[in-house]
């Protein structure tokens, strides 16, 4: 039990380290490249958490598949990240601009995949969901509601983006679409983490629930920021924390994955009470 | 565990992974799909094949070595 407790406040405590260092930094030249190297950070836990808990399953196991996409999501976004750090790339011109495009398309495409094999669990399980078929619906219909409120704003503008000509749009109407479809998922998760809840399988699923949570955060506060009264640097530093929170809650629920998969394979050598 | 029922026994076993809500769902379903009996009915003849309707639920969530391992582990201490 200490050790997922200890999943559940190491995003917290990223958090409070992240905006000490913004606190500290956000006047200086350090500034700029403190945040860079928070957000390659958190991808790369996420990448690793999720591998973690892939590669602990078996060869073309359903849950293997599901954790590698996710992973494979955050390598290729850090792969994309390359294509803006180092300086090398800009001689790549208008073709930059097009290698990146791809390269959100794909990163998200591996997301809703990863995603989509996670929230369809439960059906290959034919495990009882908790609450009334009302409830359960509710639940679905107000993520969905939810989803199409934080991502759909910048679907529609990105998709203008695109109509115009504009290329560089493509990437951020491909990681909306991708916003709203994983957002919608949010809802079987969430269902199967309450109906796992009290058991050591429901941990991943709670953790991996909090970070869409965290995703549907950040995608809200860039529509609801300015309405709220926060300037640019104010919704950039929310926005982070909440990128921040998302990827952390993935690098929680691969290594809570691990660990429950652990935990159960030890009850045969003795090594394991189950104790949660 | 004994004057405890099988299903009550099994269901046991697996609260501490499924949660107590699905363990006692998970047998009191597959006892009546795949043995088409009231878990209350359920007798130890029936826990090889109550088990083995587990499986999928369980490969599901956990793959085929930690289930394997975890119904070895209540096939041992359900008696």
């Amino acid at each position: 039990m200490t050790r997922f407790r200890l999943l559940i406040a190491l995003p917290f405590l990223w958090v409070v380290v992240f905006l000490v260092g913004v606190s500290i930094l956000q006047e200086s030249d350090a500034y700029r490249p403190f945040l860079r190297v928070e957000i390659e950070l958190v991808k790369l836990l996420s990448l690793v958490g999720s591998w973690i808990a892939a590669f602990t399953f078996e060869r073309k196991t359903h849950m293997r598949r599901a954790w590698f996409f996710c992973g494979l999501c955050m390598l290729i976004l850090l792969l994309r990240d390359l294509t803006v750090i180092i300086p090398y790339f800009e001689r790549l011109g208008s073709r930059l601009d097009v290698l990146q495009s791809i390269l959100a398309v794909l990163a998200n495409a591996c997301a809703v995949i990863g995603n989509w094999l996670l929230a369809k669990t439960w059906r290959m399980a034919r495990l009882s969901l908790s609450g009334s078929r009302m409830s359960q619906l509710a639940v679905v219909v107000g993520t969905v509601l939810f989803a199409f409120a934080a991502a759909g704003p910048g679907v529609v503008s990105n998709a203008q983006t695109c109509l115009a000509g504009d290329i560089s749009g493509l990437t951020a109407l491909a990681s909306s679409l991708a916003d709203i479809i994983g957002l919608c998922l949010i809802g079987p998760l969430l269902l199967t983490a309450l109906a796992l809840r009290g058991g050591l399988i429901g941990w991943p699923w709670a953790f991996i629930t909090a970070s869409l949570v965290a995703w549907l955060l950040y995608d809200g506060i860039l529509v609801v920021g300015k309405p709220f009264g926060l300037d640019a640097p104010a919704v950039r530093i929310v926005g982070e924390v909440f990128r921040a929170l998302a990827c952390m809650f993935t690098f929680s629920a691969g290594m809570a994955q691990h660990w429950v998969l652990s935990q159960i394979r030890d009850l045969e050598s003795g090594q394991s009470s189950a104790s949660i | 565990m004994s004057g405890k029922s099988i299903a009550e026994q099994v269901a046991k076993e697996l609260s501490p992974y499924l949660g107590p809500f699905n363990a006692r769902v998970a047998v009191k379903t597959f006892s009546k799909k795949s043995l088409n009996l009231p878990p209350e009915e359920l007798t130890v003849e029936h826990l090889p094949d109550l088990l083995e309707s587990l499986r999928r639920l369980l490969r599901a969530f956990i793959g085929h070595a930690s289930t394997d391992s975890l119904l070895s582990e209540i096939q041992r201490r359900v008696k």
